[in-house]
């Protein structure tokens, strides 16, 4: 590939980027009605919440003052048990946007991921995304087990986890990655509620976040195409033989980058392991190759 | 080829070359087996080394066919047609509006078919005849597995690929899968077409 495409990919990507900034700044600007929330924590590790708690430019504040009304989290909300699982409830007749994080659990019925006691019930992750599945204006699945399945459906799968596009009989706006990046929620949420449904791929991701590979906009692909690859974790070249899964996932990473934009996987010398590929992480083995 | 009208001539030569093909391939397969068996004929080896003689060769197959299949009725022709109408659909109507207007002959179209085709099984036959052919056991083949900056190696249906610097394949690995293997059901399992390994440098062929 020559250099001509690469800038190419590098300014369709700095276009992106400038994108989001305009969308996000537009939500405020146009002084859109703030739109109720759903945040659904299922089978997984609560990255995706905290990923969200940790964005910078916006921050979670900007993004709950400006864009949605979060009504239920049943990691953070304030609310506990029946007062906290009413709440819920009560949303599920208005207009609102479900966000999923996590993969669902199938076994036993979803016996494996309890998510709330009501009325003197146990209600399982599978039950609540279905009740809010089927209400809800969009539904975004956050991260990747939401999205495929992930580390919660991992080889052996115990407890049966299948992704919400799998759980529920509607479309599902996948924005994979593990965690998933703020800006891509928060992006998304903005697309969503200016323009509405947003431009999505054949794995239903939004193409403004998950439209090039990495690989393409990679800082390093020059040593790829020169063939200088690093020896071991650490070096600054490409990490094409250490297993680097950049040419098989499609994200932004290389413009965004992690913790507020401050560095990435590529920019720390360790290889991509393709945490927003649909495969992961069965499929993306061996992270290192050694 | 008089025999048929100027509108099927085009589809029947398509057939013609298809058959050309595969007895090539054949040949090729049978040359592989011999020299497996040891017996290599080494004048035929030298011989389709040489592209002048090698284009001989090929020529000598083509009339050979030519000979076994133009004997074929009008009517089988037709059937055998029908399937590749429908295919070459728009391609053919192209060709029939340029015949049109410059009043080519069908003997053009014929010998330009025959000789991209012909380039093409040359460039075949060069995998077998022109690279320096290895020959991988399957214990050989195992040593190419892309640890630790070593070149990684795969074989599909026989042939076997460098996939050192196949951008999906990130330290000899692909979606769970190591290179060094036989892989051509876990091929045939994921991809339609194997278009796509055109472009991978060949390296040999499994013994």
């Amino acid at each position: 590939m020559t250099l001509l495409k690469e800038d190419l990919y590098m300014s369709y990507n700095d276009k992106t980027s400038s994108k989001v900034k305009e969308l996000i700044s537009d939500v405020k600007r146009l002084e859109k009605p703030k739109i109720n929330a759903i945040w659904l924590e299922e089978a997984g590790c609560s990255g995706n919440i905290i990923s969200l708690l940790d964005a910078s430019s916006p921050d979670v504040i900007y993004f709950l003052n400006n864009m949605v009304n979060l009504t239920y989290n049943n990691s953070i909300m304030a609310k506990e048990g029946e007062k906290a699982f009413d709440s819920f409830l009560k949303t599920l007749s208005t207009d609102f946007i479900l966000f999923v994080e996590g993969a669902i659990s199938t076994r036993e019925n979803g016996r494996y991921c309890t998510i709330a006691a009501h009325e003197g019930r146990e209600i399982t992750g599978l039950e609540a995304v279905k009740m809010a599945g089927e209400k809800a204006k969009y539904v975004i699945a956050v991260g990747t087990c939401a999205s495929f399945g992930g580390i919660s459906a991992a080889s052996p799968n115990e407890t049966y986890d299948i992704s919400v596009s799998q759980a529920l009989q509607r479309e599902v706006i996948n924005t994979p990655g593990c965690p998933c990046n703020p800006e891509w929620v928060i992006g998304t949420t903005a697309s969503i509620i200016l323009n509405g449904r947003p431009e999505l791929d054949s794995l239903n991701r939004p193409l403004l976040f998950y439209g090039t590979k990495i690989h393409d906009t990679c800082p390093r692909r020059i040593y790829f195409e020169k063939g200088i690859f690093a020896k071991s974790l650490g070096e600054k070249t490409c990490m094409f033989k250490l297993g680097c899964r950049g040419p098989v996932t499609y994200t932004n990473c290389p413009i965004v980058k992690w913790n507020g934009g401050v560095n990435w996987p590529i920019g720390s010398n360790t290889p991509c392991i393709g945490c927003a590929n649909n495969r992961f992480p069965d499929g993306m083995e061996p992270f290192v190759r050694t | 080829m008089e025999t048929f009208s100027n509108n099927d001539a085009f589809f029947y030569n398509k057939i013609l070359i298809n058959k050309l093909r595969r007895t090539i391939l054949d040949e090729i397969n049978n040359i592989h087996t011999l020299k497996k068996l040891g017996t290599l004929n080494k004048k035929f080896y030298i011989m389709v080394r040489e592209e002048k003689l090698n284009m001989n060769y090929m020529q000598n197959i083509y009339k050979n066919i030519c000979s076994r299949y133009f004997q074929c009725t009008n009517d089988e022709i037709i059937d055998e047609c029908k399937p590749m109408k429908a295919a070459f659909n728009y391609k053919y109507s192209l060709i029939q509006k340029y015949r049109d207007i410059f009043h080519i002959t069908n003997n053009f179209y014929i010998n330009m078919i025959i000789n991209s085709e012909l380039r093409q099984l040359s460039s075949l036959c060069q995998i077998y005849f022109e690279r320096n052919i290895k020959e991988f056991t399957l214990d050989e083949l195992s040593k190419y597995d892309g640890s630790i900056g070593k070149p990684a190696y795969a074989a599909v249906s026989g042939i076997v690929y460098d996939i050192s610097r196949v951008p999906a394949w990130g330290g000899g690995t692909h979606f769970g899968l190591i290179a060094g293997r036989d892989l051509t059901a876990e091929f045939k399992k994921c991809h339609d077409s194997s278009a796509i390994l055109d472009n991978i440098p060949k390296v040999g062929v499994l013994a």
